[in-house]
């Protein structure tokens, strides 16, 4: 019995793809001759992932987040590599693995596929069919899951009059009523509001702490990943570029801290000179009468009292840099694990 | 575990009950072409006489039968079937332990039951407009069997509109190749000819879609009794046989071409 | 477009020949026993039959996308995407999906065509003029009767099964309108004009009837469906409550 819930050694996928240059005439002649092109969605991708985790799996489009996430869940067959999932092959799918397992997709729904004219309930009840969950089980379930995720007030609505937000929550219990062990999530904020998205956020670390379940979630926003998950995997063109905690993260792109400084009055350029003469200390962003550096993280506290000593400020605040911030410019820089 | 393809079913008559403007037309599809051929085969024998054993009312009446049995077969399958092969929505039935022609096969069932009453009662309908000119068997045994081999039917032209569906592995779009054969099941299921009348007739009365109207059709018409009932009965579940089988082994192969585009 | 999915083409070719193959066979056992339907000989229908696939192909090239994309429009709350473009919508709604790759499908039906022609030593002359003014006039029927049962999505939140039911109606088309009687012949060469679809061009191609009789009817049948179509789209459009 393997101590990780996710094991993947060396995961390459390479899709088959039909190329064809615009026009009626290469229409014609792909009729007769059609010509591939090979991508290379995931190249020796290897991690592990330990039950109770939540893992945020981030990259820019096209990445092979999502590929990764269905060859996890068996929906796909790895080119080469080996990948283990709760101690099973998944692309066996055998009945043991997909009744540990749940998938929620950013696109089209089960709810959408089997009930858009019915209940909720209904499309619950299916499931209860297909999981083979007792009534009993099954009604504790919908009660405890609808009201973490309060939507308790829409299970009798049909799936089709709910806003986006209701149905992807509704989508999320839907995928949660057999106790899954491992939850993969693709886009699981994709056209929710604010309020909808700290709901998931609080939602989704309550069910992992009471159910002992583990979550590798893909996201393009970061609050999803900050919000949520202790560890981050990052991936670009297929790589895996780094794989560790967020704050480690910061520190090996930035390893600085923010400092935001607002005058009394609109600041003059030999106050910006001065700041710059100190070692470690750059400009971020100016505007009317405040200033936004940063300094390297062992000498921020020092810079910050000088400032509050020499200048008259209004307000001052040392910042970290977001999530967002860093993953853009990893990206950007295109550093890579060591 | 045959409850969760029951209650797919379920699910599908729950979803067709809500289209209740529907439930009127499912009667005039069953009505509509057996009163044209009605119409072209009364100017044609309306001077008595038969063509290839089959008078005004066997004619008559093995449209109006032929057309609800043919009509009410499943033989494109589901085209959503390849339609969630090419958009990758397949991956929702992948991930759960559910058998994929299984759940189709009784989804699709769900679906057109409401449609198969209300077929039943267009038959009776037009049976009724054209009573003078319709045979009513007798005994219950013959709507049994004619039912019983609709039912193969079924179940033949679902398997085979299934593993049409499949081709959307290996191929970018193959709703073409469903309508088509489409056409070609509607003719070899004897819809608009009697299979018996055709050329080379032996080889059309080889083909499994004879199941799906020209067998059922014969023996209500009484055309078909005792051991050759039987034979085809053996036949039936051979074909039954072959074609669930090849079903299930064109999606193992198929699934593992699969690249779940999209998301 | 659907030259860039190389399997229908050929299949877009073969459906259509599939469902020739079986009327013509129907046909030929009847003719093996009969010498005429109603004055119609075997050349007689296969000019009917290939009439009707032409019409038919026709329809299917041109506006049949459109019409049959309206209900989900009007039910997805989207038709904004067509009220709120500078050019006339009912136009827009109808040309929006022509397809290029039907063509194929009607060559079967020129070819029945051209061949119930020869076998009847028919030399059309100016009744070809004749002809193509009548089938047009037919296809514009066709179209405005399919475009008011689209137009019933306004009301009905289900109505493609009413497409089904007319396409089956059409049916009717397929076999020479003299074995229609009684309140059949009536309803469907009126209300519901099917039977008149193909039958009024052939007969004038084939010499059966004059130009100036189909013509009269065929004009009538075209303002009166025209009208309803405009009252069902201006009651429509005042019913329309466009997406919440």
């Amino acid at each position: 019995m393997s101590r990780y819930v996710i094991e993947v050694a060396n995961l390459t996928k390479i899709y088959k793809r039909q190329v064809k240059e615009a026009g009626l005439i290469e229409s014609v002649k792909s009729i007769f001759k059609p010509l591939y092109e090979e991508v290379e969605a995931l190249r020796g991708v290897s991690f592990n992932v330990g039950e109770g985790e939540i893992v945020g799996y981030i990259g820019p489009n096209g990445a092979g987040k999502t590929t990764t996430l269905k060859i996890l869940a068996g929906v796909l067959f790895p080119t080469e590599g080996e990948v283990r999932v709760l101690d099973e092959i998944p692309y066996k799918r055998s009945k043991k693995f997909l009744s540990k397992v749940s998938f929620i997709m950013a696109s089209r729904g089960f709810l959408e596929e089997v009930a858009w004219d019915l209940p909720v309930l209904d499309g619950f009840y299916f499931i209860k069919e297909i999981y083979n969950l007792s009534y009993s089980e099954y009604k504790n379930r919908v009660n405890k899951l609808s009201e973490m995720m309060k939507i308790e007030d829409i299970l009798k609505s049909p799936v089709r009059n709910l806003s986006h937000g209701q149905r992807k929550k509704a989508e999320i219990v839907a995928n949660l009523l057999w106790e899954p062990k491992l939850i993969l999530l693709d886009e699981p904020t994709l056209g929710l509001d604010i309020f909808s998205q700290n709901e998931l956020h609080n939602f989704l670390k309550e069910y992992v702490k009471d159910y002992k379940a583990t979550v590798m979630l893909t996201s393009h926003n970061m609050k999803d990943i900050e919000k949520c998950a202790s560890r981050v995997i990052m991936i670009d063109k297929g790589r895996k570029l780094y794989d560790g905690d967020i704050e480690g993260l910061k520190k090996k792109i930035f390893g600085r801290k923010f400092i935001k400084i607002c005058f009394d009055e609109v600041f003059d350029e030999n106050i910006e000179k001065k700041l710059l003469s100190v070692e470690g200390v750059a400009v971020i962003s100016k505007e009317e009468n405040c200033l936004t550096i940063s300094a390297e993280e062992s000498i921020s506290k020092d810079v910050a009292k000088e400032i509050l000593n020499k200048y008259n400020i209004s307000d001052i605040e040392i910042m970290e840099p977001t999530l967002e911030e860093v993953v853009y410019r990893f990206y950007s820089e295109g550093k890579e694990n060591d | 575990m045959i409850r969760l393809y029951l209650e797919s079913a379920k699910c599908e008559v729950k979803r067709m009950l809500q289209y209740k403007a529907n439930s009127l037309f499912y009667l005039t599809v069953v009505l509509i072409p057996p009163l044209a051929l009605f119409f072209l085969w009364k100017t044609i024998l309306s001077h008595g006489g038969s063509i290839g054993g089959y008078n005004l009312s066997d004619m008559v009446t093995y449209f109006i039968v032929t057309q609800f049995f043919v009509m009410n077969t499943p033989y494109s399958a589901w085209i959503e079937i390849g339609e969630s092969i090419k958009d990758g929505s397949l991956s929702l039935w992948l991930v759960r332990p559910v058998n994929h022609y299984l759940l189709y096969l009784f989804r699709l069932i769900g679906s057109w039951i409401i449609q198969w009453i209300f077929g039943i009662a267009g038959v009776i309908v037009v049976s009724i407009i054209l009573k003078d000119y319709v045979v009513i068997p007798k005994e219950a045994s013959t709507y049994f069997l004619s039912i019983l081999f609709w039912m193969g039917g079924i179940v033949i032209g679902f398997s085979y509109g299934y593993i049409l569906n499949l081709l959307s592995f290996w191929f970018e779009r193959s709703t073409y190749i469903i309508y088509f054969s489409e056409g070609i099941v509607a003719l070899l299921s004897g819809m608009l000819i009697p299979l018996d009348l055709l050329p080379a007739k032996s080889l059309w009365l080889f083909l499994p879609f004879k199941f799906c109207g020209y067998v059922p059709a014969q023996i209500f018409l009484g055309k078909m009794a005792g051991l050759d009932i039987a034979f085809e009965f053996v036949s039936m579940t051979i074909w039954i046989f072959v074609l669930v089988s090849l079903s299930h082994l064109v999606f193992k192969i198929g699934s593992r071409k699969f690249t779940a585009s999209g998301g | 477009m659907d030259l860039a999915f190389r399997v229908d083409v050929f299949f877009n070719f073969f459906t259509q020949l599939v469902y020739l193959i079986g009327i013509l066979l129907l046909f030929r056992v009847i003719y093996l026993n009969v010498n005429s339907i109603g004055g119609f000989n075997i050349g007689d229908v296969y000019v009917l039959l290939g009439t009707y696939f032409i019409l038919i192909e026709a329809y299917n090239m041109t506006f049949r996308g459109g019409i049959l994309s309206l209900p989900e429009t009007v039910k997805g709350g989207n038709l904004e995407i067509y009220l709120l473009k500078p050019v006339n919508t009912i136009a827009f709604i109808l040309l929006k999906s022509v397809n290029i790759g039907r063509v194929w499908r009607a060559l079967p039906g020129f070819i029945l065509l051209i061949y119930g022609l020869k076998i009847n030593d028919i030399h059309t002359g100016m009744n070809l003029v004749y002809y193509i003014i009548s089938l047009i006039l037919s296809l514009i029927i066709y179209t405005v009767s399919n475009f008011c049962i689209s137009l019933l999505s306004f009301w009905f939140y289900e109505v493609n099964n009413m497409f089904y039911i007319y396409d089956d109606l059409v049916e009717f088309a397929k076999y020479p309108d003299v074995i229609y009687s009684g309140i059949i012949r009536k309803i469907f060469m009126t209300i519901i004009p099917v039977i008149i679809f193909s039958s009024f061009p052939a007969r004038i191609l084939i010499g059966l009837s004059s130009f100036q009789e189909i013509f009269t009817y065929q004009a009538i049948l075209l303002l009166v469906f025209s009208g309803i179509s405009l009252i069902l789209w201006r009651r429509g459009l005042v019913k329309y409550q466009g997406r919440g």
